[in-house]
């Protein structure tokens, strides 16, 4: 009785925090287990092993935008789309990546400028039409053409002229990228790339049948019956704007014999309780789970987390704001922050500390395969003595007594309390120190920091596999430099990174390390967490590859045990 | 007679129309304030994205004549594209969620107003009693229970524990209905039973109801023929409003149950700028609503002998 009583409460207080904030961690413990863990397991595994088609049920917690893979940009949408179509190359466990739809691994020339890709010959769409390079190529142009009004275009922006077609002022067919026969592909991009395996992994450039997109028109990707598939999967019942549908097996994949299951139906379930209900019940092989939630499956083979290259920091408007300009004052802003606290106390577990400007777990120094973590200088701690010493500097520089500062935080649950955390953290180990809060729509948070005039904002970023764009935003020129600091070492040093550095690997490491250190140094920014996304996924389910990047837990290749 | 009822029903219609122009007029303008573009990946677009994105969606051109361009569309019945569902025709989404809407709302408001109608009959004919009381904390209770806790919990009883009827999704046919629609139906439910209760007390103490008793006539019907009937006039009132609030789906009660209603979309669609899905969720609650009251004014016509339709000016 006891169990039930603390799981239903855990559900109740989930759900309300959740509804009455948007986003669920609600702030009591406890430590229970879940009332019917181990017997519904038993009913889960046994649905499994049973004869007939293999099926699995699936979750997503929002609606798809789109199942176009050119028009895609957010995760949920993204996940669904792995399943419908082949890429060049998939992303391993290690961020390393494989061959696909590509044959091998891709050539670039001495320049690093011009890289081809050989594909395979057998691959078929699911009617059975060929797959050749011509389709990747108009899969490309399309993206790039605003006709498309691709919200994600801007991504290929390393293929030569990309950007001017992007703006409407080349033609989509001058973009860099050609098919030299049925099988070869050649891109041209604007600057060396190190990370040209992996951006080739994009579903961007998931090959798409011309003749197909032209005969459906405007209605092309808007219900299952105008998508054709290149993956392991066809997309079935779904009309656009439905919260389930499903996945039949794709007979024509290149791949198909590995794939394992006849079937995945999909869920949208956006309440974290009923989907932990509903896999406690076997009706779901998935769900995802926060909040206290993580507590009670803490240490249960069920529980799986996922770290993300999501960044969360506080941002300072130093161009608007006078007293930030003093770099003791932000330095104090800097080591007065808990970062180990925020995450185990404020985030229960969702997040690991940031370690730099530049994430852990993008890529690693190409010399010695360390990752950021591990092979950057820990410059990110928690420092109370030298945080209060800095302050004390700071205020007699500026002929001060008290600073007071204005913070602004999105209005859902989590920012909020990261919100609170950070004012009661610097008023108190910062005396003199005043923080008021500003909790507002997402939308408003953007513009202010985006108009440059702000004092502390909660910000973040999200970059790709390539660490540059996390230096990158805060470059002088740079629309998204919020604080609108001026470096021409930092523009020079960009500049390294975005050309020459792309044939020489260790220099580029090297480059990026300078990066990270110049703005931690002059504290042009305060990071503070890296994101992270618990699942519950069934035990028996084997094959899965979790992703930093784009869908967290890929299921295409799964099976069960 | 028929001439009164054409002029009454021509009246209202003209008003009607002109009462969602200016709603649509109203909140074309409130939606042109907000900050932020409709495109959800707007952090990562480059100023001449945002360009030829706008460009694109006829977004680039003046606040006046993008009004008349969605006044002229609607008309025709194009109420253009969902911008947060990309591309995708906003009739297609409120075409496949509304059904499940109306029908939850509308099995709430019959089931809650003939529990609640009931609860507050009996809580009145047994005033003071310990029958009262209950009713009267039932409805105190269900009036400020939150639909979350209540969904929760009658989701945890009979769901998870009891498995009586399905956790949640919409794949079992009117099985998956009936979780949400008890969970709706609280409010009506208790609504009505204090109304009702109000207004049957006040009933069973006039004249006619004493005389009528006075005559000989059963207990029973009484109650049902001379006072319910009498005390269920005011009820219709309240009715229309909840009705069109509930069919119009709850955000609450449906993400809890996974079920694909309209409720949340309202507040998403506010969220995300979805410029025409505002605008298609605002006509269509208004429409509802001002349809419903003209058939709660029509029905007092009908019911009520004492607002019939003022004669001609003698």
């Amino acid at each position: 009785m006891k169990k039930t009583v603390s799981a239903l409460l855990t559900a109740v207080l989930t759900v309300g925090t959740a509804l009455l904030t948007s986003c669920g961690t609600a702030s009591s413990a406890s430590s229970q287990a879940p009332a019917s863990s181990a017997a519904s397991q038993t009913e889960v595994s046994s649905a499994a092993s049973a004869t007939g088609p293999k099926v699995l049920n699936w979750v997503a917690d929002g609606e798809v935008t789109t199942m176009d893979a050119g028009k895609s940009y957010d995760v949920i949408s993204g996940s669904q789309i792995d399943f419908q179509v082949d890429t060049l190359y998939s992303i391993n466990e290690k961020n390393e990546a494989v061959p696909s739809l590509a044959t091998a691994l891709p050539q670039v020339s001495k320049d690093g400028l011009t890289v081809t890709v050989d594909i395979r010959d057998d691959a078929r769409y699911s009617n059975g039409d060929k797959i050749t390079a011509a389709d990747v190529v108009y899969a490309a142009q399309r993206v790039v053409d605003p006709k498309t009004g691709s919200q994600n275009a801007s991504q290929l922006n390393y293929l030569k002229n990309a950007e001017q077609i992007i703006a409407g002022k080349l033609k989509p067919e001058e973009l860099g990228i050609k098919a030299l026969s049925d099988t070869k592909l050649q891109f041209s991009l604007v600057a060396p790339s190190s990370y040209i395996n992996t951006t080739l992994s994009s579903g961007l450039l998931s090959p798409i049948s011309k003749k197909f997109v032209e005969a459906q028109g405007k209605n092309y990707g808007l219900s299952a019956d105008s998508l054709l598939s290149s993956g392991p999967y066809v997309l079935k019942d779904w009309n656009g704007t439905d919260i389930s549908w499903k996945f039949v097996k794709n007979p024509y994949y290149w791949d198909a014999k590995n794939i394992y299951f006849d079937q995945i139906n999909v869920q949208v379930v956006k309440e974290v309780a009923t989907g932990v209900n509903l896999y406690e019940a076997g009706k779901l092989d998935g769900t995802k789970v926060t909040g206290d939630y993580l507590t009670l499956y803490k240490g249960k083979p069920d529980l799986k987390t996922v770290q993300t290259l999501r960044l969360t920091n506080l941002e300072m408007g130093i161009s608007s704001n006078k007293d930030l300009q003093n770099e003791n004052l932000r330095k104090a802003l800097f080591y007065a922050v808990d970062r180990q606290e925020l995450v185990s106390s404020i985030l229960n577990g969702e997040g690991v500390p940031a370690v730099g400007v530049i994430p852990d777990g993008i890529a690693v120094n190409p010399d010695n395969g360390k990752s950021v973590k591990e092979d950057f200088d820990p410059l990110v701690k928690t420092d109370d003595a030298k945080a209060a010493g800095y302050f004390q500097k700071a205020l007699s520089e500026l002929g001060k007594k008290s600073v007071s500062l204005k913070l602004i935080t999105s209005d859902e649950d989590q920012s909020i309390k990261i919100g609170q955390y950070l004012q009661s953290v610097y008023e108190k180990k910062l005396p003199g120190l005043k923080i008021e809060l500003s909790n507002v729509p997402a939308t408003v948070r953007f513009k202010q920091m985006m108009s440059y005039k702000f004092d502390l904002a909660l910000g973040g970023w999200t970059g790709d596999f390539d660490p540059t764009s996390y230096i990158q935003q805060h470059e002088t020129s740079y629309e998204h430099n919020h604080s609108q600091w001026k470096s021409q070492e930092l523009t020079d040093l960009l500049k390294k990174l975005n050309t020459t550095d792309g044939s020489d690997f260790t220099l580029r490491w090297q480059h990026l390390k300078e990066g990270n250190n110049y703005l931690l140094d002059h504290v042009v920014v305060i990071p503070l967490y890296q994101g992270a996304q618990s699942f519950l996924v069934n035990p028996k389910l084997k094959g899965i590859v979790t992703h930093v990047l784009g869908t967290p837990i890929d299921i295409t290749h799964a099976y069960f045990e | 007679m028929k001439n009164r009822w054409l002029r009454f029903i021509g009246r209202r219609l003209a008003y009607m129309a002109l009462t969602l122009w200016i709603i649509v007029t109203i909140t074309f303008l409130l939606m042109s304030f907000l900050p932020g573009t409709p495109y959800n990946n707007q952090d990562r677009l480059t100023a001449a994205q945002l360009q030829m994105l706008n460009q694109k969606y006829g977004l680039d051109q003046p606040l006046w004549q993008r009004y008349f361009t969605y006044l002229g569309n609607i008309l025709r019945g194009d109420f253009g594209i969902s911008l947060q569902f990309s591309d995708q025709k906003v009739t297609t989404l409120l075409g496949s969620r509304i059904g499940v809407s109306m029908q939850l709302g509308l099995q709430a408001v019959v089931f809650g107003t003939v529990v609640g109608v009931a609860l507050g009959t009996v809580a009145a004919v047994k005033h003071n009693t310990w029958i009262d009381t209950f009713c009267s904390l039932f409805a105190i209770l269900g009036r400020s229970a939150p639909n979350f806790v209540v969904a929760v919990l009658l989701q945890f009883v009979f769901a998870v524990s009891l498995s009586l009827f399905p956790i949640g999704l919409w794949n079992e046919g009117f099985r998956s209905s009936i979780l949400p629609t008890l969970a709706l139906s609280i409010s009506p439910m208790a609504d009505s039973a204090r109304f009702i209760r109000t207004e049957m007390l006040e009933v069973l103490n006039s004249d006619y109801i004493e005389f009528a008793r006075a005559k000989g006539m059963s207990e029973l019907h009484l109650v049902v023929f001379h006072g319910l009937r009498n005390a269920l006039i005011p009820l219709i009132t309240i009715l229309g409003p909840i009705t069109v609030s509930l069919m119009t789906g709850s955000l609450v009660v449906e993400n809890i149950f996974a079920v694909p209603g309209i409720g949340e979309q309202f507040t998403k669609s506010v969220l995300t700028n979805d410029y025409y899905t505002i605008m298609a969720m605002t006509i269509l609650f208004s429409a509802l609503l001002v349809v419903v009251l003209f058939l709660t004014d029509v029905l007092y016509q009908i019911i009520d002998p004492r607002v019939r339709i003022g004669g001609e000016r003698s």
